[in-house]
């Protein structure tokens, strides 16, 4: 396994104990319980000193079959193992696997009309998800740099948003809150009460983050100019999200190939500018995801003012949820990147087959091309500006 | 060496912006709480530990039809008139808290309850049995008829 390298001649002081050092390459498992690599990921480097020469990821070590579990599953008990995907925004990969079904449903030619109500409920919820999810990408992005306290920060705000979630659905973190054709409950007043709430908060609070970490010399030393992408070689590993956006590439699919209702609302897509370093460094994903946060703000805002009394939640479905036979692929923006499902069906209660593409798993390879020649300590840097999330990869 | 000395300024300013607003919350009050002793009031909604309420179930295994992971063990002997349900168990080491299971019961009779914490140091000991003698399921039809007779 070692490969030796040529002897170097090292001159030393004193010249007759001088003898070559030997130098190896150093194999190394980063992973898969080190803390920077956000759950179960191992990656196999290879080190020269402090440089890293070669990153392979090996993946699997959360592999839970979820795609042939979904086989022996009805489509609406699919949408639990959809949580178990990206659990940290459980609500976004629900609610692409509902699209993904009654979209599938509607190519087949069966009707679905999602109720007025149901749609604005989808749009505040999913984007509440998205930045609890961000928050979670700013605060363990912090930890991995060495900065403890935006971890908190982020953590206080995120249990704001579940415990809304807690309201409206009655879990925390596996909501199976979307069904297939709406929600399953509508949002009780005393949640919206906290929504509105945490609207007028929430502004605040991301100045405070930006103070914090943002703007903080060592935190944009370690990050600008570190771990650069650029746009071209993210399209070709499939990147999207924020990975792809800080590159540079206005790609989103919420403005690109609008799905649910979100051409009614006024937004941008924030893109990465290299305002401390390049264009694609780890700091403009860092900072994209923020400025998301701030533009899913304005979404909720929005749709809070907009949305319409109470009324139905659900469309019209059949208990015994059948498709015709044929094929659909849906995909979402997901706070990760983008989402999608293929169905198959063969006409029965269960899909013949579902495939999921999940944004990390294509996030995640980017790091072969990205890791090599860094240091150690960058390609943890690199990592945390992926954002990746185990349970979505491996599945 | 102006970069230099800038750099050090940047980082000492930043660093201390970012001080300051720890300093501000240290006057403020915590908003954690001390679990065991303090507990958050459960909404409406929340999800626990699945319950039965036996004495109006029906035995009819829609809902260890509905749950995904197949944790609802259901047990029945005799035909007819005879039929009693001889067992009714949840495998709380499966289930996920996903309430699928509660939406077709016809009684409404299994419920997701506000229990939480059910620790325990054995596996065994969270598959909780509701059945303990073989009873006779529940007839919505003829409790009804029986509550007309009495009125
Ligand atoms: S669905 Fe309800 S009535 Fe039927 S077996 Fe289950 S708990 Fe009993
Ligand atoms: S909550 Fe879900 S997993 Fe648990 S018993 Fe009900 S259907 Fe099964």
């Amino acid at each position: 396994m070692t490969d030796v390298r040529p002897h170097q001649d090292i001159a030393t002081p004193a010249g007759d104990i001088a003898k070559p050092i030997k130098s190896e390459l150093l194999h190394i498992n980063m992973g898969p319980q080190h803390p920077s690599t956000h759950g179960v990921l191992r990656l196999f480097i290879t080190t020269d000193g402090e440089m890293v020469t070669k990153v392979v990821p090996y993946l699997g070590y959360l592999h839970r079959c979820a795609e042939k579990i979904a086989e022996g599953n009805t489509y609406h008990q699919y949408i639990i193992y959809t949580d178990r995907m990206d659990y940290l925004a459980a609500m976004n990969c629900n609610w692409t696997y509902c699209l993904a079904v009654e979209n599938t449903l509607r190519s087949l030619g069966v009707e679905v009309e999602i109720p007025e109500y149901a749609e604005y409920v989808r749009v505040i919820i999913g984007e509440l998800n998205r930045i609890a999810s961000h928050l979670i990408a700013f605060g363990t992005y912090g930890l991995d740099i060495g900065a403890m306290t935006p971890f908190f920060h982020a953590l206080r705000e995120r249990e704001a948003i579940l415990n809304i979630f807690e309201k409206v659905c009655g879990a925390r973190l596996m909501y199976s809150y979307y069904d297939v054709g709406g929600v399953k409950w509508d949002i009780p007043d005393d949640a919206m009460d906290e929504i509105k709430l945490f609207i007028d908060l929430f502004p605040a609070k991301l100045d405070e983050y930006n103070e914090l970490l943002t703007g903080n010399k060592i935190f944009v030393e370690r990050t600008a100019n570190v771990g650069v992408l650029d746009a071209a070689t993210c399209i070709d590993y499939g990147c999207t999200g924020p990975v792809l956006r800080g590159s540079g590439v206005k790609h989103d699919l919420r403005k690109d190939d609008p799905y649910s209702i979100y051409d009614r609302f006024d937004f941008d897509i924030p893109v990465g500018t290299g305002t401390v370093g390049t264009v694609g460094d780890c700091w403009d994903r860092y900072h994209v995801r923020m400025l998301e946060m701030y533009e899913s703000w304005r979404i909720i805002q929005q749709a809070v003012d907009r949305i319409p009394p109470r009324g139905e939640v659900m469309a019209k479905m059949p208990k015994n949820l059948k498709v015709p036979p044929g094929q659909g692929y849906y995909r979402a923006e997901n706070p990760k990147g983008e989402m999608g499902f293929y169905i198959i069906s063969d006409g029965g209660t269960v899909p013949f087959r579902c495939k999921t593409r999940s944004p990390a798993f294509h996030n995640l390879h980017i790091i072969e091309h990205v890791g090599k020649g860094q240091m150690i300590s960058d390609l943890c840097a690199t990592i945390g500006s992926l954002d990746l999330v185990l349970g979505e990869i491996d599945r | 060496m102006v970069k230099f000395v800038t750099d050090i300024w940047d980082t000492f300013s930043t660093v201390f912006k970012g001080m300051g607003i720890t300093a501000r919350y240290m006057r403020k009050k915590p908003v954690t709480q001390q679990f065991p002793e303090e507990r958050w009031a459960l909404p409406d909604r929340f999800r626990g530990f699945v319950h039965n309420d036996v004495p109006r179930c029906t035995s009819c295994t829609l809902c260890a039809k509905a749950c995904p992971v197949d944790c609802i063990y259901i047990e029945m002997e005799g035909k007819g008139k005879d039929r009693r349900m001889t067992r009714f168990a949840i495998d709380y080491n499966k289930c996920i808290w996903c309430s699928l299971c509660t939406e077709p019961c016809p009684t409404n009779c299994i419920t997701m309850s506000h229990d939480y914490d059910h620790s325990v140091y054995l596996r065994e000991k969270l598959v909780y049995e509701f059945v303990g003698d073989p009873v006779i399921p529940f007839k919505p039809k003829k409790a009804a008829r029986e509550e007309e007779a009495e009125a």
